[in-house]
């Protein structure tokens, strides 16, 4: 996937995402990763310049057709986007739909199958909040909803995930296991993931590529053995309480 | 300063176009009819076959006002669907396509239109084109609530959390996964219970459909008024105040159902209630879901059977020839000066009945809903409560007679014109405000009445510069809405004679001259919507938070 862009939010980028690559955003609040990972996930076109995948612009295909190549990719946003009176099993299997029947749209909401129920139980047990499964959303704190984001996103069957910000609202201890979860996960099903992320430390420790972001450009794209102390300081310049140990 | 003044000044006029005379209310000759009239009253006539006769006009009442609703709903639901920019595939990430910005601004184009027109004037077209009946009212009825539905439903839509659609459209989900999922995951309780609102709304307009011939207890009145039969009037007027009194009962009833249920996370069925809160309350919840569903669709599933369809009306050939006489009629209006001219001085007159009308009982309902908030601060004697109760029982009686009948009444002692309309408009106007107003009153916060009243204010004078300041915006607000629906009404008046354009209307009708009936039609689309604007734009200037 290629991309190349001017404009306010991002400019002058040029990236480019394997297909089982890992890769973490950092960078200030406001340097545009929200904006770099919703272009990179077609949700938003980029008003000059191309979004690329495998060798095709979405954007130059009709709304039908792009909305099948969306289809491919999953985009998790930093509010976790879940209907507030909807109960954790039906928002978790939400991330299958776009694969799936419309048949299946409706029986999800009234009776999902045991097997779905199963695959649910599974992915909320790794991110330790199965007991949760049949609780109505908004009875769920902050922390709790995030995960079950980051539930959904590993339930779509997708060759992409790109996810924005998913441990802003856990606790460090939590935050960890959930990063390396997912990561696993994505491994292990061999799609990409682009993930934008404050904490450089697990950033450095779980991914492979990090790409440092600063005022809509990139700064650096680099194996994440060769970021240094100091490319980290200089990214962060008038911003360091920002990075979290 | 300049504001009161330009409004008193609009009064005036408003008093003036509509004829206001209250000397007429003293005269000796009409007070002496209206004795007649009203002093027989009592007792009201009670044998069986004229009970059987309302019984039956109640039931096609309920059955036209249930059918109404529920294909209105049906028809309405993919319109809202349309019209909300929330289940928009085509802008996702980027501008609108024109082609898709212009069909939704035709649809909320012929939604406002459908809503703009009253649903008696409908039905008084459908009487016009294809005769008496049942039929003509269901048609009345729905093409106002396709209108109204149409728009609300797209409110309640766009009022859930953006994100959460979006994000599945992003996805690549298509409109009907999104609806399910995210749009009616998040809103189906309030879509639900605006539409028992709604249905409670056009429960009480169909009671005055017979007025136009369109069926159902309306007729009975109309008959009976005419005979001069007082006691059959008296009886049924007490069914319509029990009708629309059990009515406000149910709808109050199956939305606190609803609200109690959404509680739990209602977009879920059955199991899920049981994995999450084990058997008792499972049964309890269960009970809630589907007794609720099924006394509905009992109650839908009747009214579609009880329903006289009157098939053969609709497919005769005149009824065709008329079809195509009004649309065509619809297609060239008359514009003649002679028949603006008249139009524009019977707008007139509307506009004034509405205003005066509205700003009366807005005074009267004030002081009432005052009065009653002063009493309960002065706490628990008995005249008081007596007091009370008084201001409670007038509320009630003059709210649960609709404006049509008390113009209808009112014309037997005042006699026919703007006057009665505006007498009309008021009586239910200080019902419906001075209980609206009550409410807001008892809801302000106490803090700075308190203080007036422990530093020795007196009670009587106290909620002056505290409770009555605190709920000002508020009162602004609902007397605006009061305006708006008030002006929808006044264009009805002329139906049964108490003025306005309804008049004119009523009986170019009766020609059969439909490029005139257009025209009168055109005139209330543009008045309605105006006021709809004006209502809008004041009510953000003067009541910011509602």
């Amino acid at each position: 996937m290629a991309y190349d862009r001017t404009s306010p939010a991002l400019s002058q980028i040029s990236i480019s995402v394997g297909a089982s690559e890992q890769v973490a955003l950092i960078g200030p609040s406001g340097s545009g990763k929200s904006t770099l990972l919703s272009v990179l996930g077609m949700a938003k076109r980029p008003s000059t310049g191309q979004l690329l995948l495998d060798d095709k612009d979405p954007w130059r295909q009709g709304t039908a057709q792009l909305q099948r190549l969306r289809r491919h990719i999953h985009l998790c946003p930093q509010s976790s986007a879940l209907p507030a009176r909807q109960r954790v099993v039906v928002s978790v299997l939400s991330g299958l739909l776009p694969r799936r029947s419309l048949l299946f749209a409706l029986r999800s909401l009234f009776s999902p199958s045991q097997d779905d129920i199963q695959l649910v139980h599974g992915l909320l047990a790794k991110l330790e909040i199965d007991e949760y499964l049949w609780r109505p959303v908004e009875t769920l704190s902050g922390g709790q909803r995030q995960r079950v984001a980051i539930a959904r996103a590993m339930a779509a069957d997708v060759s992409m995930l790109f996810v924005d910000e998913p441990l802003s609202a856990l606790d460090p201890a939590t935050a960890e296991i959930c990063l390396s979860v997912l990561i696993q996960h994505a491994a292990q099903h061999k799609q990409g993931f682009v993930c934008s992320l404050h904490q450089v430390d697990l950033a450095r420790q779980y991914l492979k590529r990090i790409v440092g972001l600063r005022d809509g450009r990139i700064v650096f794209d680099v194996p994440a053995a060769l970021l240094s102390d100091n490319m980290v300081k200089d990214l962060y310049r008038g911003h360091e309480a920002e990075i979290q140990a | 300063m300049w504001i009161s003044i330009g409004a008193l000044l609009l009064l005036m006029a408003a008093l003036l176009g509509s004829q206001f005379n209250p000397v007429l209310l003293f005269e000796q000759e009409s007070w002496r009819i209206a004795s007649d009239f009203f002093t027989t009253f009592w007792p009201p006539r009670t044998d069986t076959e004229f009970l059987q006769r309302l019984l039956d006009a109640t039931v096609v009442t309920v059955s036209i006002a249930t059918v109404a609703t529920v294909m209105a709903m049906l028809i309405a639901t993919p319109i809202a669907i349309m019209i909300t920019s929330r289940l928009s595939l085509s802008s996702r990430g980027r501008p609108m396509k024109r082609h898709a910005r212009l069909i939704r601004s035709l649809l909320r184009a012929i939604a406002i239109f459908l809503r703009s027109v009253p649903e008696l004037i409908w039905a008084l077209l459908f009487v016009g084109v294809t005769g008496l009946g049942a039929t003509a009212g269901i048609m009345g009825l729905l093409l106002t609530n396709i209108g109204i539905f149409a728009k609300n439903y797209a409110e309640i839509i766009e009022s859930g959390e953006a994100t959460v659609s979006g994000h599945l459209l992003d996805n690549g989900n298509g409109r009907l996964k999104t609806l399910l999922h995210g749009t009616l995951s998040q809103g189906l309780p309030e879509l639900l219970s605006y539409s028992v609102y709604r249905w409670e709304c056009t429960l009480r307009t169909s009671v005055v459909l017979g007025f136009v011939g369109a069926g159902g207890l309306g007729q009975e009145l109309v008959i009976s008024v005419r005979q001069l039969a007082s006691p059959e009037v008296f009886s049924i007027i007490l069914v319509f105040v029990l009708l629309v009194f059990a009515a406000d009962s149910l709808s109050a009833w199956l939305r606190h159902q609803l609200n109690s249920v959404s509680g739990q996370a209602m977009s879920t069925s059955a199991t899920m209630q049981y994995r999450s809160c084990g058997v008792k309350r499972f049964y309890v919840s269960w009970f809630r879901c589907y007794g609720v569903a099924l006394f509905i669709a009992v109650m839908v599933l009747f009214s579609f059977v009880s329903v006289d369809w009157q098939l053969h009306q609709w497919l005769r050939a005149d009824s065709l020839t008329r079809s195509v006489e009004f649309v065509q009629g619809f297609l060239m209006p008359d514009i003649s000066a002679n028949l603006l001219h008249r139009l524009a001085g019977q707008a007139v007159e509307t506009l004034s009945m509405a205003f005066a009308g509205t700003v009366l009982a807005g005074g009267v309902g004030l002081a009432l809903s005052y009065t009653s908030f002063v009493l309960h601060l002065r706490g628990e004697s008995i005249t008081s409560r007596v007091l009370t109760s008084g201001i409670h029982i007038v509320q009630v009686i003059l709210r649960s007679i609709p404006e049509l009948v008390w113009a209808m009444l009112l014309i037997v002692a005042v006699g026919i014109g703007p006057f009665t309309g505006t007498l009309a408009l008021f009586a239910a106007s200080v019902g419906v405000l001075s209980r609206l107003f009550s409410e807001c009153l008892h809801n302000q916060e106490n803090a700075a009445l308190d203080n007036l009243l422990s530093n020795g204010s007196s009670v009587n004078l106290a909620p002056l510069w505290s409770t009555l300041v605190q709920a000002r915006s508020q009162l602004i607000s609902y007397s605006l809405y009061r305006w708006e629906h008030n002006l929808r009404a006044a264009t009805l008046m002329g139906i049964v004679g108490a003025g306005g354009v309804g008049q004119e209307l009523y009986l170019r009708l009766s020609l059969f001259q439909f490029d005139k009936v257009a025209t009168c039609i055109m005139v209330i689309v543009v008045m309605v919507v105006l006021a709809d604007a004006v209502s809008y734009g004041l009510r953000h200037r003067f009541a910011p938070s509602p």
